[in-house]
């Protein structure tokens, strides 16, 4: 058992320019994208200062935040979703099943039903942090010191059908259709004219989770070989759970704070990329990490290509190809083993 | 570094330039977001000086502008089409988009927002708003007394016996008290049977209930197409087509009830109307 665990080996090095090179050209892809004309152009006149006022104004502070935010919350929902699969060696889990998602949501739907986001631009994210934060310490609470997987999964499906339970009871009791229309259109997750407020409120959060989340890498190459089996290499099981569920809170929180819950990115990437890393599970996290990104990235430019009107959302498209091509991959995989 | 100071020297310009504009010049160039305030606009501006509204305004079920909104630009709301038609006064609902308001009024742009409204008073409120933004105050006072006038027109017909109205929509639906058509029944002289059980707001009346509260008048919202819906399936209710058959069941112009205009007069005449039929009927029987 090799203890040392960079975050990508020599072996997987083409692996990794390759994720690197595409996500530069989804970021760069999404400063392109828009309603307006404003293009590459205009984009390689920002670098030598010649660009329009206007286009200054439509590329650095309405398409470079959004692009940043998706590069950072595909990040987040691409290694969430790698840690926790390895972390419960279950392919089927993903990052919003410690409950984090469904209670920012909730917290942001507040925000919406009593009139509090509309007072200033952090309130809704503000508030969705928060709640985030108190369902991870619920989560805690319930899983229990010394409880296993299987008691964290409960804890974090308690807390999710809780939380979704009081965000329909919001939509339930909301005092007129506008604001039940403004909270659904909210739950359907989108990136669209967030401003750098957003990115430096969930920037913090989300480098602290993540830098939580590499640390688990060499732990967990040691849990693929079961539990008892990381305990006698001397690993502390106790520890790496907490650092998981904080991390995960930290990074998953946040970016359903801006985002809103976007689904399928962080339960299809880590199964995309496994094969190409060897199965290892420290290897994964920065190769899934970047995938995310790469493909919240894209989706967020396809958004705004397939709609001229009124922006399809982010979650609904996400989903919409997530989840046939998850069925996809159950078919292969299924193949590939009977063979 | 070079980057930063051309955000700072740029930052400075637009500070000034906020400065050392007079406070109340009349915008010339206006942007409509949201439906309610694309139709004051309308009402308020000179046509030349609106550059769009919302694309909501030329839609049949919730337009009552129709014919005045086509040939405008219309916006989806999205904050880079409407940085390009240069507005200099943005107009909003309260319940616009907010991530797309904050990022407009960071980037320097006028916005005024316009809030949903409950009752009549709310209305005079909302187009004086509109019209001390657009820098057409007397065109606002002009209309409010048009308002008062017409609105105590309708109201000067007796009021004898109140019948008591109830909204049943698409999905069992109906609308309590603290909303704009609750307003519209009670100044056309009507009871709202969904305020009476305690209702606020939107909510979901049972057909039982319905079936076991006195009702005079159903108000049944829109007109429908008769292609059937699920949501539409409880009108088909054996139960309710009885009920609808002893009552004097209407349907409305949706778009006159939807926003605080002077459009709710109309809403309110129809009603006035049908509240006629009524005593004509319960007095032939």
């Amino acid at each position: 058992m090799p203890l040392k665990s960079p975050l990508f080996s020599i072996e997987h090095c083409s692996l990794f320019l390759v994720l690197l090179l595409l996500t530069i050209l989804t970021f760069a892809g999404s400063l392109i994208v828009g309603a307006s004309s404003v293009g590459w152009k205009d984009l390689l006149s920002v670098f030598v200062g010649q660009e329009s006022e206007m286009a200054h104004l439509i590329l650095l502070e309405i398409r470079l935040p959004r692009a940043l935010l998706g590069l950072m919350v595909g990040f987040t929902l691409g290694l969430g979703g790698a840690v926790l699969q390895g972390y419960l060696r279950n392919p089927l889990a993903e990052p919003g099943l410690i409950g984090v998602s469904g209670a920012a949501s909730f917290g942001a739907v507040i925000t919406i039903y009593t009139g509090a986001a509309g007072l200033f631009a952090l309130a809704l994210p503000l508030g969705s942090i928060l709640t985030a934060l108190f369902a991870v310490f619920l989560v805690q609470l319930l899983a229990g010191k010394n409880g296993g997987s299987l008691r964290l999964i409960l804890a974090g499906i308690a807390v999710t059908s809780f939380a979704s339970a009081l965000t329909s009871l919001a939509l339930n009791m909301a005092p007129n259709p506008f604001v039940s229309l403004e909270i659904m259109f909210w739950l359907m997750g989108s990136l669209a004219d967030r401003s750098f407020e957003h990115v430096w409120l969930v920037m913090p959060f989300m480098i602290i989770g993540w830098a939580l989340l590499f640390k688990l890498g060499r732990s967990l190459d040691a849990l693929t070989l079961g539990e008892d089996a990381a305990q006698t290499l001397g690993f502390n099981l106790k520890h790496i759970r907490h650092l998981m569920i904080i991390g995960v809170a930290l990074s998953v929180g946040a970016a359903t704070s801006v985002s809103g819950s976007i689904g399928f990115v962080g339960l299809v990437v880590p199964h995309l990329l496994r094969r190409w890393v060897g199965h290892k599970p420290s290897a994964l996290l920065l190769a899934s990490g970047l995938g995310g990104a790469i493909l919240l990235l894209t989706a967020d430019i396809a958004v705004r290509l397939l709609t001229t009107g009124t922006e399809l959302k982010l979650g609904v498209l996400t989903s919409l190809i997530g989840a046939p091509f998850f069925l996809f991959l159950i078919v292969k995989t299924k193949r590939n083993t009977m063979s | 570094m070079a980057f930063s100071w051309r955000c700072l020297i740029f930052l400075l310009i637009a500070v000034s330039e906020i400065w050392l504009e007079p406070v109340l010049a009349k915008p010339e160039r206006i942007v409509s977001i949201n439906l309610c305030t694309d139709q004051l606009l309308m009402l308020l501006a000179d046509r030349d000086r609106i550059i769009s509204v919302s694309y909501l305004a030329t839609k049949k079920d919730t337009s009552a502008m129709i014919r005045e909104a086509t040939g405008i630009t219309k916006n989806h709301g999205r904050a880079e089409e409407i940085m390009l038609m240069k507005p200099d006064l943005i107009l909003a609902g309260s319940f616009t988009s907010h991530p797309t308001v904050f990022l407009l009024k960071k980037l320097g742009y006028r916005i005024v927002e316009v809030p949903v409204i409950r009752n009549l008073d709310d209305i005079r409120q909302n187009i004086k708003t509109v019209a001390e933004a657009i820098g057409e105050p007397q065109r606002g006072i002009k209309m409010i007394a048009n308002f008062d006038d017409r609105l105590s027109a309708l109201q000067a017909s007796p009021t004898t016996k109140k019948p008591i109205a109830v909204f049943y929509r698409e999905n069992s639906y109906t609308t309590g008290g603290h909303t704009l058509a609750n307003a519209i029944l009670d100044t056309a002289g009507m009871l709202n049977l969904a305020k009476q059980l305690g209702i606020s707001g939107s909510g979901h009346l049972p057909l039982e209930t319905l079936l076991t509260h006195p009702s005079d008048i159903l108000i049944l919202g829109r007109k429908r197409s008769q292609k059937g819906s699920v949501a539409a399936a409880a009108f088909d209710h054996p139960a309710f087509k009885k009920l609808a058959e002893s009552r004097l069941a209407i349907t409305i112009h949706n778009p006159y009830w939807i926003c605080g205009t002077p459009f709710v007069l109309d809403a309110i005449e129809h009603l006035v109307t049908v509240k006629k039929t009524w005593q004509k009927t319960l007095s032939s029987r």
